[in-house]
């Protein structure tokens, strides 16, 4: 019945009239926004934006000073603690420093994907003891995400577009319903950012996500989503399809 | 002219000869000079002179015989009168070696669980937010009467503990039980286990945060953030400082001979009274191979596993 009526709230996200206030330094001002099941979204602006700190209401790690955040259906500040852990775990989130445990092997920063869904007892056994099934499981990730022979070396051994990989399989390890990426392309050269894109989008599509993704390069953002939403100053300055864009908007995002 | 502290983010910013600086270079050099008067007050009230170096007469006599049996220890006994069937000097080095082993391998079997344990209620990273910070009701009775209760306690409980030294414990216990392996060995592991406590509870504190922050943002609850995300972090250190702590267990369990215990520090005592100046040396040394092994042995595992 749960499952039915997750299914049809969908894989939402919204924010309605929501601030958020870091001691003196607003991030956030009455942002109000809608992301559909599915959607495909790009989030850009410069630095200090606020973008980061939007990415983040939405797996309850940044709480709103004023406003209200839906996530999946859910409204966040209504849920209890074991709640939020639930949804959580249904949110995947790639930081853009990638948070990896760097001493681990590529198999165990996988496995840590899975830990918001069982209990620390079975979460011991399935790090020292991996069934064969949940390999494979892993191996096809990995596979997919193009570093299958990696399986078994340790992370702090990988290059940063490994690393990378690594970050992106740990988040679909989750089975998530929704995909949010802080910044994915920052550190990489431009032909490598491209295929993190494509892979990032092709996910989605797979797998039927919703993506965020939030970028400073405007033009890998019109390049690759259908919907971009301009953030400045802790605003949105513009909401829609990267056709309909117009040359005054971008000069405002991007006029420091 | 300004009159503000010379704050750190100042004292980095500022460049040239302002104020600041000065001051900053002005109270270096005073707490270098004040150092340099503690050790000299110290140097004073204790009478310490170079002279104290050059022993004389007798004293002299048993450094120097002392001293020249460094380059020939013995390998067989040195007592004119050895009992029929004693095992040999070498064999029994070793079997004192083996003895110091066991004490001290005993006493790390109690002290690193109990280290570990401790050590992980004494970190602020345990009590997360998570855990302690929230609004419900049984967050809050965490956050406000079992955090500074646990903690507390547990702080002020591994400082008692490392407070009083292995040799003073031991004194306490055999008072109390008597020369058994038991109280030689509690006695080693209660400081033991509140070092390591401390110790880990800093490492631990110190590790990077970062992938603990993802593990929460995925849902994983406060225990697995702090096994999964911190802990292993935290492990290289934690291990290589054990291997410390163990080779500082072999010392001081040999030491644990002088009560009577039949480690190194036993026979060590019992040739020195002796004057077998060869067998004192011949036990400081199998002491120095035990020590070099256990450094050996840790070197390899780290190569291993952690570097």
């Amino acid at each position: 019945m749960q499952c039915k009526a997750e299914e049809n709230s969908g894989r939402n996200l919204s924010l309605n009239q929501v601030s958020v206030q870091y001691g003196s330094v607003r991030a956030l001002r009455n942002v109000d926004l809608k992301v559909g099941g599915g959607e495909r979204l790009g989030l850009v602006g410069l630095s200090g934006a606020g973008k980061t700190t939007l990415l983040r209401l939405f797996n309850g790690m940044v709480r709103p000073t004023s406003g209200h955040v839906h996530t999946l259906g859910q409204k966040l500040d209504s849920l209890s603690f074991e709640e939020l852990r639930h949804l959580r775990s249904k949110v995947g989130f790639i930081h853009q420093d990638l948070n990896l445990i760097p001493n681990l092997s590529v198999l165990h920063n996988v496995l840590a994907g899975k830990l918001g869904q069982i209990s620390t007892a079975r979460a011991l056994l399935l790090f020292t003891f991996p069934s064969s099934h949940v390999l494979d499981e892993v191996y096809e990730l990995l596979q997919r995400v193009g570093i299958a022979e990696k399986l078994h070396q340790r992370v702090d051994r990988l290059s940063g577009g490994q690393r990378q990989r690594v970050a992106i399989a740990r988040a679909l390890f989750q089975k998530p319903k929704v995909l949010l990426a802080d910044e994915p392309v920052s550190s990489v050269d431009p032909a490598r950012a491209r295929s993190v894109l494509h892979l990032l989008t092709d996910l989605a599509g797979e797998r039927k996500l919703t993506l965020c993704v939030s970028l400073h390069n405007l033009r890998l953002a019109q390049e690759f989503f259908p919907r971009l939403v301009g953030m400045k100053e802790g605003e949105i300055v513009f909401d829609q399809p990267p056709g309909a864009l117009e040359e005054n908007q971008l000069q405002t995002l991007f006029k420091i | 002219m300004t009159d503000q502290p010379a704050s750190q983010s100042e004292r980095s910013a500022a460049s040239g000869e302002s104020p600041a600086r000065r001051r900053v270079v002005s109270g270096r050099a005073a707490l270098l000079f004040a150092i340099t008067l503690a050790a000299a007050w110290a140097f004073l009230r204790l009478d310490l002179g170079l002279v104290d170096l050059l022993p004389s007469g007798p004293s002299l006599r048993m450094a120097m015989d002392f001293f020249s049996r460094a380059a020939s220890p013995a390998l067989t006994y040195e007592s004119p009168e050895t009992p029929a069937g004693a095992a040999p000097l070498l064999w029994k080095a070793a079997q004192a070696a083996a003895n110091t082993v066991i004490f001290a391998s005993a006493a790390m079997s109690l002290a690193l669980p109990l280290g570990i344990v401790l050590g992980l209620l004494a970190t602020s990273a345990w009590w997360t937010e998570d855990l302690a910070g929230g609004k419900s009701q049984r967050q809050r009775f965490i956050g406000r009467t079992l955090r500074p209760l646990v903690y507390g306690g547990t702080r002020i409980l591994i400082a008692v503990m490392r407070s009083i030294h292995e040799l003073l414990w031991a004194v306490l216990f055999l008072a109390a039980f008597g020369l058994t392996h038991l109280s030689a060995v509690i006695a080693l592991a209660i400081p033991f286990s509140g070092i390591l406590a401390k110790i880990f509870s800093e490492m631990i504190d110190e590790a990077p945060r970062d992938a603990a922050h993802a593990l929460r943002g995925a849902g994983a609850t406060p225990s697995q953030v702090f096994l999964f995300g911190l802990l292993p972090r935290a492990l290289p250190d934690m291990t290589a400082y054990s291997f410390y702590r163990f080779e500082c267990a072999l010392r001081s369990s040999a030491v644990l001979g002088f009560f009577g215990y039949p480690t190194l520090g036993f026979y060590l005592a019992a040739s020195f009274e002796n004057l077998y100046y060869g067998e004192v040396w011949t036990y400081l040394y199998t002491l120095f191979l035990l020590i070099v092994a256990v450094e050996w042995w840790s070197g390899v595992l780290r190569r291993r596993f952690v570097v």
